[in-house]
């Protein structure tokens, strides 16, 4: 019996809406040795957004802000934390390559426009090429993104609300396992990423421990004149007051050479290699998600084969490094929706990066992981689904002593009726079924006449769908 | 004196019809004027302000910080909510200065006018404290939530079981009052959106995607403490069930209808 699985993209984008403010406080390019991308500075705000069109995978943060429809001016406090947001952000993304980072602002637009146009919903859009509006856009099959949040100040305390959506353009999740590939009748068996935006459980930081983040931040990210810690250094230029400019001319070995449009130094700064050395990470475990899902969509543009990877291990464990800090970091709760989200990526990430040698086992992780996944969303036929499809090819694999058929069988029923017309659900369905009915009946124990029922019926579902297309 | 009292039953025999009248000749047109309200069909949450039981708390420095806290969480949890893939998108409109007493002020027209704009929920919050003695205690939040098309079909079924009203007041204690465990992860909204946005799509013949709302909103109440009364979440529970099992028979017996519902599913416990 020969299995494996390959990575393709589908589905289309799902819509947004909701407010937030937006706006240009510094733009930066994070490149790769060999992707040499020198972007120079753009001139954007919230309402004209960019992106760096030669990155495999941009990153777009917006400034936390406040709630409500009115809006009023930012404190120092809400713009230093965007600041180390960004900065935190920036810093572990550099060392996957082929990666940028822009935060927008809404200086000097007015609060009308602002409403309307610089919320995360309008933004995207225009980025992904919906709506017109953006200078530049990401392109097909790259990746994208795309954090937000609300912040609530009281007193010494500040509470932080932060929500994200990630996607490659025109390129969605599917896992496909296929079972018998090399013979006459493969059967390809689907999964799909659940949504792809979420909140995450808000948090709760004092001023003090942002302002010692700060200093923290601002002790280990010295810009240095050479790429090595013995060289002479100047601290980073962080003033959420004013813009903050640079562009990268260069990296190499966890390095990158920096050129300061401000008032900032240039020079050579060292990459964050591990997210968990952050102490605004363990404060908020979302910038490890951020991490995480930065580096699933920069590994997925690499077996796209439209930016490699050089060192694509190395991406897959820091990505799998990063979304396990964020379950550690993050209250496992029942409805954990980002938890769940962790396990599920963590788990494609191992199918798709495994080796024909170690895809059973790779499934098999996998399949722990969304196995939990869909006990913490377990109204999601996405995440059901893909437990589902792990363990009919990790049965089909073990001639059925894994798991029996007609548990299999109960499961993706149940998982139909939570997405009754999801065409990839009643195929993986009509594929088992044929499967099972070719195994003894007191293996699958499902009787013939009950198999033969529900196939009929699952593809007479199947072509009335397709009529209705 | 029993001249006075008559007085005082007759001015409240007139005053009541003339409320009566005014609410009748008012009733009609009813509409909430909500900022970000949507006119394009999309689904809606209307976020209400919050106020406080009796004026005298409004000085209480406890108390509006809670109140700012709330306005914050339900804001952000309410946006969290749009964030969901929904067969139309669901908007937030902010109501401001919209403060329901409760069910009195939803009438049948009303609620009518909030199902035609495709409003799904509103919810609002009400801070009330224990007053004794001039000193302020046992400081309390409570949030309210109206499932329109629930509410919707309570009306024009009157004989069904089920929900009278749905309100439900969630309280939080100010002095155990982490912000974060407020409304946490706003999983009860989440249930009531699905309820609320399945209800909607099987008035309108959409079967499967009700069924997969008002599963979802099944399973969440099922697995999940809600902080609403035990006997508004078992009535809620309830009507879902109703709702679910409605959703195959109707679906069974529309001829336009050959979707999974038909063969693959049980009818009698379709949900996981």
């Amino acid at each position: 019996m020969k299995a494996s699985m390959k990575w393709i993209k589908v589905l289309p984008f799902p819509t947004i809406s909701g407010s937030a403010i937006i706006a240009l406080a510094a733009v930066l390019l994070i490149i790769c040795p060999i992707h040499r991308i020198h972007a120079g500075q753009l001139g954007i705000n919230c309402t004209e957004p960019a992106v760096w069109e030669g990155a495999a995978v941009n990153a777009v943060i917006l400034p936390y802000t406040y709630t409500g429809h009115g809006q009023k001016p930012l404190s120092k406090t809400a713009k230093e934390l965007t600041l180390l947001v960004q900065m935190d952000v920036l810093f572990s993304m550099l060392k996957y390559g082929g990666v940028g980072t822009t935060v927008l602002s809404t200086r000097e637009i007015p609060l009308q426009r602002v409403r309307e146009e610089c919320t995360p919903e309008v933004v995207t859009a225009k980025v992904l090429g919906r709506i017109p509006g953006a200078n530049s856009q990401i392109k097909s099959g790259r990746g994208v993104v795309i954090l937000w949040g609300y912040i609530y100040e009281e007193g010494k305390d500040v509470f932080v609300q932060s929500y994200l959506r990630f996607l490659r353009r025109n390129a969605p999740d599917r896992i496909f396992l296929t079972i018998n590939r090399d013979m006459p009748l493969p059967m390809k068996f689907t999964g799909r990423l659940p949504d792809q935006a979420f909140a995450f459980a808000p948090k709760r930081l004092t001023v003090d421990e942002l302002k010692e983040i700060g200093r923290a931040f601002q002790q280990s990210a010295m810009v240095r004149s050479h790429p090595n810690t013995s060289a002479r250094g100047e601290r980073m230029w962080l003033d959420p007051d004013l813009p903050f400019q640079y562009r990268v001319m260069d990296a190499r070995n966890g390095w990158m050479k920096i050129e300061s449009y401000g008032p900032g130094p240039s020079g050579w700064v060292q990459a964050q290699v591990n997210i968990a050395e952050s102490p605004l990470s363990r404060k908020l475990p979302e910038l490890c998600f951020v991490e995480g899902a930065v580096g699933y969509l920069r590994y997925q543009v690499h077996i796209d084969e439209i930016m490699r990877l050089p060192h694509a291990g190395r991406v897959v464990q820091w990505t799998q490094r990063a979304l396990s800090r964020f379950e550690e970091f993050s209250q496992k709760k029942k409805g954990s929706v980002p938890v769940a989200m962790a396990k599920i990526l963590s788990g494609n990430l191992s199918i798709i990066s495994a080796n024909p040698a170690q895809l059973i086992e790779a499934v098999h992780n996998a399949s722990i992981k969304y196995t939990h996944a869909a006990a913490l969303m377990p109204y999601n036929a996405e995440a059901r689904n893909l437990m589902a499809v792990s363990r009919i090819y990790l049965g089909y694999l073990s001639g059925w002593s894994s798991e029996k058929p007609a548990v299999i069988a109960k499961e993706l029923l149940n998982t139909l009726v939570l997405d009754a017309d999801n065409d990839a659900i009643l195929a993986n369905l009509e594929n088992f079924y044929v499967l099972v009915s070719k195994i003894p009946e007191e293996m699958s124990q499902i009787q013939k006449a009950e198999l033969k029922n529900k196939l009929s019926a699952v593809r007479r579902v199947r072509a009335g769908l397709e009529r209705n297309r | 004196m029993k001249s006075i009292r008559s007085f005082s039953i007759t001015f409240q025999a007139i005053l009541f019809s003339f409320l009566l009248l005014l609410f009748c000749n008012t009733a009609p047109t009813q509409t909430i004027d909500c900022s970000g309200s949507s006119k394009s069909g999309n689904y809606q949450v209307y976020l209400d302000d919050l106020s406080y039981a009796n004026v005298s708390l409004s000085n209480d420095g406890q108390l509006q910080n809670l109140m700012k806290r709330l306005s914050f969480k339900l804001a952000s949890n309410v946006h969290a909510l749009t964030l969901e893939s929904t067969p139309i998108p669901l908007t937030v409109a902010y109501c401001e200065g919209r403060k329901p007493r409760g069910e009195g002020d939803f009438s049948e027209n009303l609620v009518d006018a909030l199902d035609d704009n495709n409003v799904i929920l509103e919810l609002w919050g009400q801070l009330d404290a224990t007053t004794q003695n001039g000193s302020i205690s046992n400081r309390k939040a409570s949030i309210c939530y109206v499932l329109v098309p629930v509410l919707l079909d309570e009306f024009k079924n009157p004989h069904k079981p089920g929900l009278q009203f749905a309100l439900y007041p969630k309280d939080a204690n100010i002095q155990s009052g982490e912000l974060i465990n407020l409304l946490e992860e706003s999983i009860e909204l989440e249930a009531f959106v699905a309820v609320g946005i399945g209800v909607n799509l099987l008035k309108n013949k959409k079967y499967d995607e009700a069924m997969k709302y008002l599963c979802k909103a099944q399973i969440i109440l099922r697995q999940q403490h809600t902080g609403i009364a035990e006997v508004k979440q078992n009535a809620l529970n309830d009507y879902i069930k109703q709702a679910v099992h409605k959703t195959v028979i109707d679906a069974r017996s529309d001829p336009n209808y050959t979707g999974s519902l038909i063969d693959l599913v049980d009818e009698n416990n379709p949900c996981p």
